[in-house]
């Protein structure tokens, strides 16, 4: 199935975002290999070059490293991806707490509600 | 590499006061899927008509691979028209027959492995078969050759999701760095992410030629929503 | 390898003329001494059915032609042909020569019902016992003493071939031809047939009163009647015909060529 993608913004920034998330989840470990860019570009459903962009920003920042004959490996640098763990982790806490402003709670009620939330679900 | 596609000044006028293309200038790079989005009567089928030598044009040039429509040219092109243009009469293993005397680049291993995939019947006559099925045999010959441009006029109009997605994901399949795909259709939702560039046409004339990301970012919207702005009635 | 021409069509024709063969077969049995009414009667039933088989045949296969090359051509498929690495010149010459073939085919087997219908024991007794009489009565005289019926037919054979080929280099161009009426393209062509054919018979007619010596005799025999030379006559009017025919054929062919390249506008 391709992967969900939403029409107005950069595809390439979304696809970093996907394999950031695949990363950070476990669904890619530490030092394993990615796929090629043909089979990303294939289960996404995107334009290889845009895969390719995709992969290059990766690189760029470090996450992924290029290996000359064995392709794109994930970094095994654990400070690294707990790094952006984290960055990911203040990114949905930013989202959530905005919407949560607009509907107009305050910092104390997002507190409770949380704590609420996170009781329940154990 | 040179473009693989390029316009000067084309032209194609069917009297003194009506032109359905007027002076187009562009130029397709290889290894890159370009989106030719347009409504209908803007030019994209002539424009079309005129990279593959079904039309002569008024004026100005286009050049494939360099050369001028010809022989040579409809070696290196493989078009998808939209509608059905096989003999009906014919079986499906036969065509595909035709295809490899005609044209040195024809893959019979990939058309009969697609055909496989797909489960279509190559002993089937073509009028026994869906309108649905046509089209996806249509897209796998045209898909099966070594081209350096593919043409697809509506590669996935009139067909169901499911098959979009594997007409797609076949395009994407037989993508590679020496070929360029050109892609009219009206889905742009559906298609816009495989897309590298996008050409809008308007009345003849070229109005937009940009990257996909590029418009995103700097216009924040999709590309259909783009569309629907420039073209709005 | 040039030209994957659809035989599909036309094999279930040829089918249609082998049966017809067989039927004339039997036809040719019949034996005409016999001349009781009814006999005379499914006789004549025969030649009338035999007449209209040959020439549905005929027409079939010229209009099967003609068809053919305007599917092939001009409609929806016209836009895989014109997309094949071959040149319109190919593609005119690959389909004239199957056309041609057919075309050769169909006499062929019209010549040879007729003979089958024709020579059946009877007759073939009757016109070897008066071979010299038939042919002396048919004006084989003088220069042309040694014809024998065997030349005769083959040069008869040949003629009509060639008048084939000429019938379908003439299809071909009314099909062209009907292009150029954008609107009406069948219309244009089933028009541009007739046109052609009375064109052809016009010309034919003024050039065989310039220069054909025994038709001048043909309208003053009138008072003669005895110097008419049968064979003469023929002779010369497959000499003018042929030059004729091959004349209008190639510009013709030109012609479609020309509409070919420079009227393509495929809908």
């Amino acid at each position: 199935m391709p992967w969900d993608l939403d029409n107005n913004r950069p595809i390439y920034l979304q696809l970093m975002e996907r394999i950031q998330l695949d990363i950070v989840s476990g669904v890619y470990r530490p030092g394993d290999k990615l796929p090629s860019v043909r089979e990303l570009a294939l289960e996404a459903a995107v334009n290889p070059n845009t895969m390719q962009k995709a992969l290059s920003e990766l690189e760029r920042s470090g996450i992924v490293y290029a290996k000359r004959t064995s392709g794109r490996l994930i970094t095994e640098d654990e400070g690294m991806l707990n790094q952006l763990k984290n960055e990911l982790a203040q990114e949905h806490i930013h989202a959530f707490l905005e919407k949560m402003d607009k509907l107009g709670f305050s910092r104390e009620e997002i507190l409770t509600l949380t704590q609420e939330q996170l009781k329940e679900a154990e | 590499m040179n473009p693989i596609l390029e316009c000067y000044g084309l032209t194609k006028s069917y009297n003194k006061i009506y032109s359905a293309l007027n002076n187009l200038n562009l130029s397709l790079e290889r290894g890159q899927i370009i989106g030719l989005l347009g409504p209908n009567g803007s030019g994209k089928t002539t424009f079309i008509k005129l990279i593959n030598d079904v039309l002569v044009p008024t004026s100005g040039e286009i050049r494939i691979n360099g050369m001028a429509p010809g022989v040579e040219t409809k070696k290196i092109v493989s078009y998808l028209p939209e509608r059905t243009y096989l003999d009906e009469t014919m079986r499906v293993k036969e065509i595909i027959t035709y295809f490899s005397d005609f044209y040195d680049n024809f893959s019979s291993e990939r058309a009969y492995r697609m055909l496989d995939d797909l489960q279509i019947d190559t002993n089937a006559r073509l009028k026994t078969l869906s309108k649905g099925t046509k089209e996806k045999v249509q897209l796998i010959l045209v898909m099966s050759r070594d081209a350096g441009l593919y043409v697809l006029d509506e590669p996935i109009g009139g067909v169901d999701p499911a098959s979009r997605d594997y007409i797609l994901s076949t395009i994407l399949n037989n993508y590679n760095e020496d070929a360029a795909i050109l892609i009219s259709t009206h889905l742009i939702h559906d298609i816009e992410n495989i897309l590298d560039r996008v050409l809008f046409i308007k009345q003849g004339q070229l109005v937009l030629n940009a990257a996909v990301d590029e418009i995103r970012t700097e216009q924040g919207k999709s590309v259909d929503t783009l569309f629907r702005e420039v073209f709005r009635c | 390898m040039k030209s994957l021409n659809h035989f599909l069509p036309f094999l279930h024709i040829f089918a249609l003329l082998a049966s017809i063969l067989m039927r004339l077969f039997v036809t040719g049995r019949i034996n005409p001494q016999s001349s009781s009414k009814q006999v005379d009667f499914i006789f004549i039933l025969f030649f009338i059915l035999f007449f209209t088989t040959i020439t549905a045949l005929s027409t079939g296969t010229y209009l099967l032609a003609g068809i053919r090359f305007y599917k092939n051509m001009f409609t929806d498929e016209g836009y895989l042909t014109r997309t094949l690495p071959v040149t319109n010149a190919t593609h005119l010459l690959s389909k004239t020569i199957a056309g041609s073939i057919w075309a050769v085919i169909n006499m062929s087997v019209i010549y040879l019902c007729t003979y089958l219908v024709l020579c059946t024991p009877y007759i073939q007794s009757a016109v070897t016992s008066h071979k010299a009489e038939i042919l002396r009565e048919f004006g084989a005289t003088g220069e042309y003493a040694g014809l024998s019926f065997s030349s005769a037919l083959t040069v008869l054979f040949l003629f009509s071939c060639l008048g084939s080929i000429s019938s379908i280099v003439m299809i071909y161009s009314s099909v062209a031809l009907g292009q150029l009426f954008s609107s009406h393209r069948v219309l244009g062509a089933v028009v541009s047939y007739f046109a052609i054919s009375t064109v052809l018979s016009v010309l034919s007619l003024v050039v065989m009163a310039l220069f054909g010596n025994e038709t001048r005799l043909i309208i003053t025999a009138g008072s003669e009647g005895d110097n008419f030379n049968f064979i003469a006559y023929m002779i010369d009017v497959m000499k003018t015909s042929t030059i004729l025919m091959a004349g209008t054929s190639v510009i013709l062919y030109i012609m479609t060529h020309y509409i070919m390249n420079k009227k393509i506008n495929l809908i």
